[in-house]
């Protein structure tokens, strides 16, 4: 293991520099409580047996104080080197990467993102948006096994029992029901990220179909989080017998190495693309960067699973927003087996989206006293989803 | 420097008689002691705290709101009791005509003149206000200062973890916050500017620092000095009360 | 003999012009205030606007393109058919889905890290190809 993962898994990814200047505004969004208080004026600490890495820190700091630990020279020297480097990028470095380059808030820059990215030098360029579909398909079939064990369809038994599933995408949340809510784990979905399914497959389906071998592969992740950066130093990630993912960079590493490279993005094609087998998308695997955007596409997917049509309506409004609890209530015509073995025709699937990762503690609450009416929550640790993750564009107006 | 002679009848220098120039009410002066102590102090620790020395910094940031609040708090209580000698101070303050550009031409009130034109006769200075242009100014840049001082300082405060004590807490956005802190600093380097002139002129410079005593004592004003810096508030003054002494027993 | 003792001051009375400068300050003063400290206190949900139009970007995005559905991409279910569960779209249910797209959480993930260095891919490949066959009869037989 290179030193910079040992470091990050013992120390975490951020952390506040000697010239804090005590403003509290960190304090405020820290999730956690890992940030110390200790009176007026003080100079901060973060506390990594309780910080989360999620960056929230880091991207309010009005004086930019805050650092980041970073694998970027890692990842120079693996671009420099021999190794076939493999790159993924999440779906919600698009919608912000372009403000990194004076382009508007809300511009679209997918096509300029992935023609940066062949600039630079990667070999391989995917979309986690494909691990995203991936994650869907694991998660929502998880889900679906969950609920149809709890209505007592046969063939069910050996599925996971608890209800509500939680969403185990958000490194952030993963780590906060570590850290404070042990007996929840097994609520928690057992599918993976859609990064770190993402690495998994590079190095084992994809090492075979493009006859590479998993050995010679540096795997590379461009995510709009510090915490994946920890996630993808946790121990147990090693699946394909390498590690799933060798390392993480952050949107603001990405427009870094745009920079230094010396690329013009205005002039960058606008029609990049990723390459094939491993990178196709669909737009459910691209909301996966919005809060209820996971929600959403499960969604989809459960609704065709469960009664064998796809949605009339694909987007789902009652799961959008930007309020710290939202519930919806989908109502499921079951198909005709599923419905005789479930003994009723429909199935109201009651879920919850929580933004914020603070704000889980009320349906954690619902669940401790046995009236949680949910099936399934997702829970994103930054508010308004990855788009506003801890390694995004620092974004501050003065009004 | 010219001699006027002065019209006023109670202001005239008049032979047996001994005018005594009251010049800062009791008020004025416990406020401006406060105020001195409140920027003082302010001051200090905020340059401590800007500087992030290895200081106790909870308690020097304390000090810091609290004698911040001394430092606004007794301008804002002096405008209610002495409201006539606070709304004389911005009329003066205000108030600009050509006598104040004869002081900056002559240039800076003559107090230049010794640097720029040396061995060139003196510069005729127009005859001044209670407050001459300079300290106008001195007193509009303070006005502004503390306004700026109070208002980025409490929001910097309120915007803290437990807000003012707990009672007041207000949450800024990262980018306003940035803004406060830049407006608090940018007035913190103006009022030290003024400070460090006003606190040279008033207490260390040899002509002018009679005027130490009058603030920081019984407020009295010395009747040759005033003449000759403040000729025209002489012509405005009234009479507060007068009354005959014995030689001899001052003598003694 | 004896002196006269004079004491002279500012004007006892209060002109129209001061009172109204007087008032000025402290008016615009409070106004001033009054007007920062509004603004500051709503910028904290302001400052958050940026998030919304970044949310729109990804929805946006969605809505144009031609696949919309996670079980639609061509390449996901390649991926099931070749390698995850041989031959057909089985999430969630093979070995090799269980090793490579499942986790464990907390204390269990060490214990988890220790079981995947145990054995392989391919083992998992091998138990996957077992476990399709045994579907595959079972199948047969419901047949």
């Amino acid at each position: 293991m290179s030193d910079i993962r040992e470091a990050i898994l013992n120390e975490g990814v951020v952390f506040i520099n000697d010239q804090c200047k005590g403003c509290d505004d960190c304090v405020k969004v820290c999730p956690s409580g890992a940030i110390t208080v200790a009176g007026l004026g003080t100079k901060h600490v973060i506390d990594s047996s309780k910080c989360l890495s999620c960056g929230q820190c880091l991207i309010t700091c009005p004086f930019a104080r805050i650092e980041e630990k970073t694998m970027l020279d890692d990842v120079r020297a693996a671009i420099a080197g021999d190794k076939v480097v493999m790159v993924q990028v999440a779906p919600a470095v698009r919608a912000t990467l372009g403000e990194e380059f004076g382009l508007a808030e809300g511009t679209d820059v997918e096509g300029k993102m992935f023609s940066a990215m062949r600039e630079l030098g990667f070999d391989k360029v995917y979309d986690t948006v494909f691990g995203a579909d991936l994650t869907i398909m694991e998660e929502g079939y998880e889900l679906v096994g969950r609920v149809l064990k709890s209505l007592g369809v046969k063939g069910y038994e050996d599925a996971e029992s608890e209800l509500p599933q939680f969403t185990s995408c958000c490194p952030g949340w993963v780590r906060y029901a570590e850290l404070n809510h042990e007996d929840l784990l097994a609520h928690l979905s057992t599918a993976k990220s859609p990064m770190m399914m993402h690495g998994a497959i590079i190095k084992t389906y994809g090492a075979e179909q493009l006859g590479i071998d998993p050995a010679d592969i540096y795997s590379v992740a461009i995510m709009p989080c510090t915490g994946k950066k920890l996630e993808c130093s946790r121990p147990e990630f090693v699946s394909s017998g390498y590690p799933d993912v060798d390392a993480v960079i952050t949107t603001r590493e990405l427009a870094q190495m745009i920079r230094e490279a010396g690329l013009d993005f205005d002039a960058l094609a606008d029609n990049g693309t990723p390459d094939s087998v491993m990178g196709e998308g669909t737009g459910a695997g691209v909301i996966f960067g919005n809060t209820g955007g996971v929600m959403e596409a499960a969604l989809r997917t459960a609704y065709k699973v469960l009664s064998g049509k796809e949605l009339d309506q694909l987007e789902i409004h009652a799961v959008r927003g930007e309020d710290g609890l939202r519930e919806a209530s989908v109502s499921i015509p079951l198909k005709k087996d599923l419905a005789e073995a479930a003994g009723t025709d429909t199935l109201d699937l009651n879920v919850a989206i929580v933004n914020g990762t603070k704000n889980v503690e009320s349906v954690i609450d619902m669940i401790d006293a046995g009236e949680c009416p949910y099936h399934f929550v997702e829970v994103m640790n930054c508010p308004g989803g990855c788009v506003n993750g801890g390694g995004q564009p620092i974004n501050h107006t003065i009004l | 420097m010219s001699e006027k002679v002065i019209q006023n009848p109670v202001a005239k220098e008049t032979p047996g008689v001994d005018i005594k120039i009251f010049k800062h009410h009791v008020s004025t002066r416990i406020m401006h002691l406060l105020v001195a102590v409140g920027f003082i102090v302010c001051g200090i620790t905020g340059i401590l705290l800007f500087a992030g020395l290895p200081i106790p910094r909870d308690i020097t940031a304390l000090a810091h709101c609290i004698m911040g609040v001394v430092f606004i708090g007794a301008p804002v209580v002096y405008i209610v009791v002495s409201w006539k000698s606070f709304a004389r101070f911005m009329d003066t303050c205000t108030h600009y005509d050509k006598d104040d550009l004869g002081w900056i031409t002559a240039p800076m009130g003559g107090y230049l003149d010794p640097y720029l034109f040396r061995g060139k006769p003196e510069h005729y200075v127009p005859p001044q206000d209670k407050y001459n242009t300079g300290q106008k100014l001195a007193g509009l840049c303070l006005i502004l200062g503390g306004v700026g001082l109070a208002i980025t300082g409490f929001l910097m405060w309120a915007n803290t973890g437990d807000g003012i004590f707990g009672l007041i807490r207000v949450d800024m956005g990262p980018g306003m916050t940035w803004f406060i802190w830049t407006l608090h600093f940018i007035a913190c380097v103006l009022m030290l500017l003024v400070f460090a002139v006003h606190f040279f002129l008033g207490a260390i410079y040899p002509v002018t620092n009679v005027e130490f005593g009058t603030m920081f004592g019984n407020g009295i004003a010395d009747y040759a000095y005033t003449k000759k810096k403040h000729g025209k508030w002489l012509e405005e003054m009234e009479l507060v009360e007068e009354h005959e002494v014995a030689d001899d027993a001052s003598a003694k | 003999m004896s002196h006269i003792e004079r004491t002279i001051a500012d004007p006892k009375g209060i002109t129209r012009r001061q009172t109204i400068k007087g008032a000025a300050t402290v008016v615009v003063s409070l106004i001033l205030a009054s007007g920062v400290g509004a603004f500051a206190v709503g910028t904290y949900n302001k400052a958050k606007e940026y998030v919304t139009k970044r949310i729109s970007v990804l929805y946006a995005n969605d809505s144009k393109r031609a696949l919309r559905t996670s079980h639609s991409n061509p390449e996901v279910v390649a991926l099931y058919e070749q390698f995850l569960s041989p031959g057909q779209v089985l999430p969630a249910k093979t070995e090799l889905s269980h090793r490579l797209l499942h986790t464990t959480y907390g204390a269990d993930a060490e214990k988890h890290a220790a079981e995947l260095a145990e054995s392989s891919v391919l083992d998992a490949q091998d138990e996957t190809y077992l476990q399709i066959e045994e579907l595959n009869a079972a199948k047969k037989e419901a047949k």
